[in-house]
């Protein structure tokens, strides 16, 4: 009673002061949104439509679709570099979602170990951002683990037996597999976490029907983790996409900071975002079909 | 009666022990499993014992390629040298400092957005929402040539603010995540809880900071491990917004180490040398300044691996 007295008294409806309350919790974010995300992007826009002509009072002068003209049909490093891109995420992202995939289901049986073992594989998490990676990458330590790699797998005689060809062909895609792995930590993270959440009932009621552990994972877990898996490629998509090693967007930055060229770069950087956004939109329409929504 | 009942049991009872005779301890599948994984943590471990061994080695181990995994001459030098170079005892404050203040803006401000975006109903909850996902999806690099200007303007280059103060407002390094991250812990604790708490005349700021955030601890965990990895990691911004050479990250003069050396470098062989022999030359001082560079990370990471673990595996992200 008391509560509802003090409501009519400030005039306000219980729905209005939990909207109140929820702006209030979020405002923080508005704010950041308002000064971080939209002034930028609006910025962003402005200028690639325009010519500087004095940076520091931001005075522009139109240019229209210049510069995006440019990039698409007169900048050949640009368009290599993009479609070098495009290329190497088309590889590497079914792969890393493969791999931290089955390393996540491997790491979810019970075997000795198995803790020492997650300790290991979660160092991708500190090896795959920055700087570390950048510093392997210029000793060539990919190369090296690979052709480590590659020796386990196929012994001297049996590289002999198959030709340069088709090993020169392996190790090309051993070194594939060595940076996805390396790329890997956060998906293997999320699909754990994803696969520690399947209901126990349902593994039970499948070795009560004596399914094999291989009819298993395609039945269960899979079907159980596919919200893990559009998430998980939605976020490779966007890591690949702001990953400092990308040449693409180190020619981009380059362009803007080194040449001076503001508007050309954030042309250039608008053209690839919406490639992006394209990507991801798309992924996420595809993979929501597929997506099995479990209810509360 | 009893025998006709034991008959009809009896067959398939048998079957089954049999079965579980059969069955061995560790299945051949244990097996390949267990290998395969120890082949995978190779590809995961060789980097980081690649650069302890050379960070030990001499230059003369360095060049000879028959020592390859225990150094013959032992060394540390590669560590004062590496130490001096980097100005450790400098750019470590500096890089404690950012990533202490972003990690700790990062859980606070995340939290409390979260919180926000998991128990209150508002008008455009939902479109603001996935404004947060995308925000997170955003590369930085499409955004730096405006925030730039824009920090300029404000006179603040050459500070740590354009690294710290985004992350008190729920973005910076990947904040959009955390922000994610939090709600969907908020929005699976029993509403009954803070319910209890505001009949009892708790207004609802205080029932996040009392109830909601010290209960959030694994989610927490999971924040804070990943910010300050990313945080320490992270060279790109520093980059962009600080130049002085005082002010410098850790990792951001780290990236530069090689050049440094090639200038510092007083062995009038090596003003001539080939660039490949200056690399290999300058190997095991590069890898000693990213074995220590990581370690503080590591360390960190260490710690509360196990909390880390845990709390991945009861975060709120299994929908």
């Amino acid at each position: 009673m008391n509560r509802s007295g003090k409501v009519k008294r400030k005039g306000l409806s219980l729905e209005k002061r939990e909207a109140l309350y929820g702006f209030l919790f979020i405002s923080p974010w508005i704010i950041g949104g308002l000064l971080l995300l939209m002034f930028p992007i609006f910025r962003s826009l402005q200028l690639s439509v325009h010519n500087i002509t004095n940076i520091a009072d931001w005075e522009l002068e139109w240019a229209g679709l210049e510069h995006f003209k440019k990039a698409i049909f007169g900048d050949a490093i640009y368009f290599e570099y993009y479609l070098d891109t495009v290329k190497s995420m088309m590889i590497q992202i079914p792969l890393i979602n493969v791999f931290a995939l089955t390393v996540a289901v491997f790491l979810n049986r019970r075997f000795a170990g198995r803790t020492m073992f997650r300790l290991l594989f979660f160092l991708p998490v500190l090896l795959g951002t920055g700087f570390i990676m950048q510093q392997l990458m210029g000793q060539k330590v990919d190369q090296e683990t690979m052709e480590v790699a590659r020796k386990v797998l196929l012994p001297q005689e049996v590289t002999i037996y198959l030709g340069p060809k088709i090993t020169n062909w392996i190790s090309e895609f051993l070194n594939v597999i060595t940076t996805a792995l390396w790329k890997s930590g956060v998906q293997i993270v999320i699909y754990l976490a994803g696969l520690q959440g399947v209901s126990r009932q349902l593994y039970e009621a499948a070795r009560v029907d004596s399914a094999t552990e291989w009819e298993t994972f395609w039945l269960i877990t899979l079907p159980m983790v596919t919200p893990m898996m559009q998430l998980n490629l939605i976020y490779s998509v966007v890591d690949s996409f702001s990953d400092e090693s990308n040449s693409l967007l180190a020619y981009i930055v380059r362009q803007g900071f080194v040449a001076n060229k503001f508007e050309y770069s954030s042309a250039m950087g608008w053209l690839f975002f919406v490639f992006a956004i394209i990507l991801i939109v798309a992924l996420f329409l595809i993979t929501q079909r597929f997506v099995n929504r479990v209810k509360e | 009666m009893n025998a006709k009942f034991k008959a009809l049991t009896q067959y398939p009872l048998k079957d089954k022990i049999k079965r579980q005779h059969l069955r061995l301890p560790v299945s051949l599948f244990d097996i390949v499993v267990f290998c395969l994984l120890i082949l995978l943590a190779f590809v995961f471990i060789y980097p980081f014992l690649f650069m302890l061994v050379n960070s030990f080695k001499s230059y003369n181990d360095i060049i000879n390629i028959t020592v390859k995994w225990l150094p013959r001459e032992f060394t540390f030098s590669n560590y004062t040298i590496a130490y001096n170079a980097l100005q450790v005892q400098k750019t470590f404050i500096n890089s404690l400092f950012v990533t202490v203040f972003a990690t700790m803006g990062h859980v606070l401000s995340c939290s409390f957005i979260g919180y926000g975006f998991a128990r209150f109903r508002f008008p455009l909850r939902r479109v603001l929402f996935s404004i947060v996902i995308l925000s997170f999806l955003i590369p930085v690099q499409t955004l730096i040539i405006p925030m730039y200007i824009t920090y300029s303007n404000l006179n603040m280059l050459e500070t740590y603010l354009p690294l710290i103060f985004p992350t008190f407002l729920g973005f910076g390094l990947k904040g959009g995540l955390f922000v994610f991250l939090f709600r969907q812990y908020f929005i699976r604790i029993p509403k009954s809880l803070d319910e209890a708490a505001s009949i009892d005349g708790c207004g609802p700021l205080r029932v996040f900071f009392r109830i909601a955030l010290p209960s959030s601890g694994a989610t927490a965990i999971v924040c804070i491990v990943l910010s300050i990895v990313w945080h320490w990691n992270d060279f790109y911004e520093p980059g962009i917004y600080i130049s002085s050479f005082d002010d410098m990250l850790l990792p951001q003069i780290l990236g530069s180490l090689y050049h440094l050396l090639n200038k510092l470098s007083v062995d009038p062989n090596m003003e001539v040398a080939a660039e490949g022999a200056k690399i290999m030359y300058h190997k095991g001082i590069v890898m000693a300044g990213t074995v220590m560079a990581i370690l503080p990370p590591f360390i960190a990471y260490l710690f509360l691996q196990k909390r880390f673990i845990e709390g991945v595996e009861r975060t709120g992200l299994v929908e």
